[in-house]
């Protein structure tokens, strides 16, 4: 009698304990900063050798921004109640409309400190580049959420606009950037957005639940996030290149970047598919000047013969 | 390196690879005389990456098993771990014991069970729309060398019926596999048990977004603790 008392009282227990806890904040990954080092920092940073490259690369002309610090420019902006850190890299902080900018938003990792290397790439490639960290990242106040992602997706496109001059607005998502990126370009018709670039996009939500369970498991057991960049990226009507490794560790390509590519019907599409590419090198791997090449051919709209198109 | 490198990012997709294997990771061993029954409780699950090392998930089931008759028992089982995070897992099943071990010839269990899966998170609605069940068979060969501990192995098979995942795609993997081998130890009317797993042994584990820890990046290690409590019988 004494066990079965015992064993209702543990079944009441789960039943009011049943749901307590969300496995969402699970998925982010990022690292708290009072301020940015940049290129001081001294922790772990992917491409962490593009800065050294980039010096030799601008002797040989294929770099078309030559870099100081003064082309630094920081700010703060609001979104969701929150204030986030947000740089822009660019000879002036205000741009002409005629001009391109690279909105970057980055993957799940760190902080600005950890993607600076690959900011400097983008900002080497011939366009000035506007970066944020998302709330929960870096110095941005608040807790990271999929809705808070949007919001300061929209805060750092708004910025673009209304303070940085209006200027072309070409939209970068790596990895968890992905995020944020496809639903800025499936909806931002505010903006002057001209380009749309995804590397080792994420597909879903569920695709991460049911590539990390090997079975079809549902999104909602795991997430009450419902992000599907490759239901999204059908609204895109820009044009659009992808890029993924083909061994990548952490989002395996044909079930992420490929349905998102098959899915896109928008006017121009091109992919890259880096052979032996992981998740987070894929410049790396590229190669610095290629890479940069690879991002200003794009942009410019020059057909580059390593590009694959649909 | 986003996702891959994270500390508590892995968390969130190991434990639906542990929705697999999950409730019954330890299967009754020793047969329950007619009418006894047991009560236990087992905890661990795969090994992933998590605050930076590679540790096994501390997931927590309950199990009860209640003998039929001399070869039978049924068991049934709940995932407290998923519970709290609003994911219900029950599981229900047959031990079937055709030999009993003699010497070095070990006696087996072939154990066909159903997992039952769905959303119970008291805030959303419950639709049934995310109901899922998984049929499962293992076979268990084990060894009574001493009274007080007996080794044993086993092969689990998973099957998902499912042709289309949840994000559209096509299921590639049907028939999921992951042999164990583990010591039960007998105390009286308790019973304690260890059991290292391998799951999906033939299948790459990377690019999953989880990051597992596999031999050659293949499969990945389980390792659980179990104790139960026989109830009735004649001991």
């Amino acid at each position: 009698m004494k066990t079965a008392q015992r064993l209702i009282l543990c079944c009441v227990v789960i039943f009011f304990v049943i749901g307590c806890f969300s496995l969402d904040p699970f998925l982010f990954n990022p690292t708290k900063e009072n301020s940015y080092s940049f290129d001081a920092y001294t922790g772990q940073k992917s491409c962490s050798n593009a800065p050294d490259s980039i010096a030799a690369l601008e002797k040989s002309g294929i770099v078309e921004n030559k870099y100081s610090t003064s082309d630094i420019h920081l700010y703060s902006l609001s979104s969701g109640g929150n204030t986030i850190a947000a740089v822009l890299l660019a000879a002036d902080s205000i741009l002409k409309p005629t001009d391109t900018l690279i909105v970057f938003f980055h993957g799940n990792t760190g902080n600005l400190d950890y993607y600076w290397p690959r900011i400097r790439l983008l900002f080497a490639s011939g366009f000035s580049v506007l970066a944020i960290d998302y709330q929960g990242f870096g110095s941005s106040a608040g807790a990271t959420t999929e809705q808070g992602l949007f919001s300061d997706a929209r805060a750092a496109m708004k910025f673009a606009k209304e303070k940085l001059g209006n200027p072309h607005v070409v939209i970068y998502g790596m990895s968890l950037g992905s995020i944020p990126a496809t639903e800025m370009a499936s909806n931002d018709i505010d903006s002057q957005m001209i380009k749309f670039v995804l590397e080792v996009p994420i597909h879903s939500i569920a695709t991460l639940t049911d590539d990390g369970s090997y079975l079809d498991i549902p999104r909602s057991y795991l997430s009450t996030y419902t992000s599907d960049n490759s239901e999204k990226i059908k609204k895109v009507k820009v044009p659009f290149f992808w890029l993924h490794g083909t061994n990548d560790e952490t989002l395996e390509r044909s079930t992420n970047g490929l349905p998102i590519w098959n899915n896109y019907s928008g006017p121009e599409g091109y992919y890259v598919e880096v052979e032996g590419g992981g998740h987070s090198n894929l410049p790396t791997v590229i190669g610095f000047g290629r890479y940069i090449k690879f991002v200003n051919d794009f942009v410019r709209g020059v057909k580059n013969p390593l590009f694959l198109s649909k | 390196m986003p996702l891959k490198t994270s500390a508590k990012s892995t968390s969130i997709l190991a434990l639906c690879l542990m929705l697999s294997f999950g409730c019954s990771a330890i299967r009754r061993i020793t047969p329950l005389e007619v009418g006894e029954s047991s009560v236990g409780v087992s905890c661990g699950g795969p090994f992933t990456q998590l605050f930076g090392m590679y540790v096994p998930l501390p997931l927590l089931s309950l199990g009860y098993n209640y003998g039929m008759s001399k070869t039978i028992d049924i068991e049934a089982g709940l995932g407290v771990t998923q519970a709290l995070f609003g994911i219900g897992e029950l599981n229900a099943g047959v031990n079937y014991r055709p030999t009993v071990p003699a010497g070095w010839i070990p006696g087996l269990i072939i154990s066909p069970a159903v997992y039952l899966t769905e959303d119970i998170d008291p805030i959303s609605e419950f639709t049934m729309k995310n109901f899922r069940c998984y049929p499962d068979i293992s076979i268990t060969a084990w060894w009574n060398r001493e009274k007080w501990w007996r080794p044993y192995i086993a092969l689990e098979n998973w099957f998902d019926l499912c042709s289309t995942r949840d994000d559209g795609l096509a299921q590639q993997e049907h028939w999921l596999i992951a042999p164990a081998v583990g010591i039960d130890m007998e105390c009286g009317k308790w019973h304690y048990q260890i059991q290292g797993e391998l799951y999906t042994p033939n299948l790459w584990n990377r690019g999953r977004g989880a990051h597992y820890l596999g031999p050659g990046n293949y499969g990945v290690f389980g390792l659980f603790l179990g104790a139960s409590r026989d109830f009735g019988g004649g001991k």
